[in-house]
């Protein structure tokens, strides 16, 4: 690498690293996702294996822990607190994550009853959680794409969880 | 080149490479906190180098060499020297996302927490939080 990436070429890999997961659970739907063998280190040669692909109930539980971590922030960004933004942020991360992996953002449930302080701490609390299964998710993931895929969310939540500490 | 974390050592050259010509451009006096910066990002690359090249000689390997030179990038000003790190740890992060998907076990590992690191000091150099760094 002599020279870092030009804006366009990050793009372009972007792109086509979102468009080809996108595919992929377009193509066969979750139940029986295929994170391809292009660049990975699955058997290209291995059959199907329906519902018991290991990779797909990675993706089902990172889907259910982004769900549970989106719901905490949203709940606490609509506290009105100072912190709100860095929550809606955090949120919006989730919601593009979420659409990454094929679902979407569930409704979060009423913060009215709750103390903000406490939604707020539990949001964060949430997003460190999910951080850790996402980066266990990348470890055990067999296609490398989709480790890849969890890695990356797993650092875009670290730098949530990062900017929010300096923000401070 | 063959081991798949033969790539991210050669950004590893390229990145101390590129730290090392815009920290001896930064004003410690004038941007201590940049220049801090340059320096602690220059000195986790340089140990992703030594760690990398310890991977790759324990996987029978010769390690890639680093270049005689790099493109040097414009560093006449602070937002200039800032912006050439931050491509940098950019550039870094998708190699460290590349080599996750080509590798398993203890070398994906470590690509894991390389990636997580650099997308976290991306934010020291001006870059914002993003769903994905990496991908």
């Amino acid at each position: 690498m002599p020279t870092p990436l030009s804006p366009a070429q990050r793009a372009v890999s972007r792109r086509s690293a979102l468009g080809g997961i996108g595919l992929a659970l377009a193509g066969v739907g979750l139940a029986g996702c295929e994170w391809g063998p292009e660049g990975g280190t699955s058997d290209p040669e291995a059959p199907a294996t329906g519902s018991a692909d290991p990779d797909v109930v990675l993706v089902e539980a990172a889907i259910a822990d982004l769900q549970v971590a989106s719901q905490a922030a949203d709940a606490a960004a609509g506290t009105g607190r100072a912190a709100a933004r860095r929550l809606r942020d955090l949120r919006a991360g989730y919601a593009e994550q979420l659409r990454i992996l094929g679902a979407e953002a569930a409704a979060a449930p009423s913060a009215a009853s709750t103390a903000a302080e406490a939604t707020v701490a539990a949001a964060w609390r949430q997003a460190r959680t999910l951080q850790g299964a996402l980066i266990e998710h990348a470890g055990t993931a067999v296609s490398g794409e989709l480790a890849r895929t969890f890695a990356a969310m797993a650092a875009g939540v670290a730098q949530a969880i990062a900017a929010d500490g300096a923000s401070r | 080149m063959t081991h798949p974390l033969q790539p991210v050592l050669a950004g590893e050259h390229a990145a101390m490479w590129v730290l090392s010509f815009v920290g001896g451009r930064v004003s410690r006096s004038a941007s201590p906190e940049l220049a801090d910066a340059v320096t602690a990002a220059y000195r986790i690359h340089r140990g992703r180098r030594d760690q990398l090249t310890l991977l790759i000689r324990d996987a029978g390997e010769e390690p890639v060499a680093a270049e005689v030179a790099y493109q040097a990038p414009s560093a006449q000003t602070s937002e200039q020297i800032r912006a050439a790190a931050l491509a940098i740890e950019v550039s870094t992060a998708a190699l460290y996302g590349e080599a996750i998907a080509a590798t398993e076990g203890a070398d994906r590992s470590w690509a894991v927490r390389a990636l997580l690191d650099a997308a976290v000091r991306q934010l020291g150099f001006g870059g914002v939080p993003e769903a994905t760094p990496g991908l």
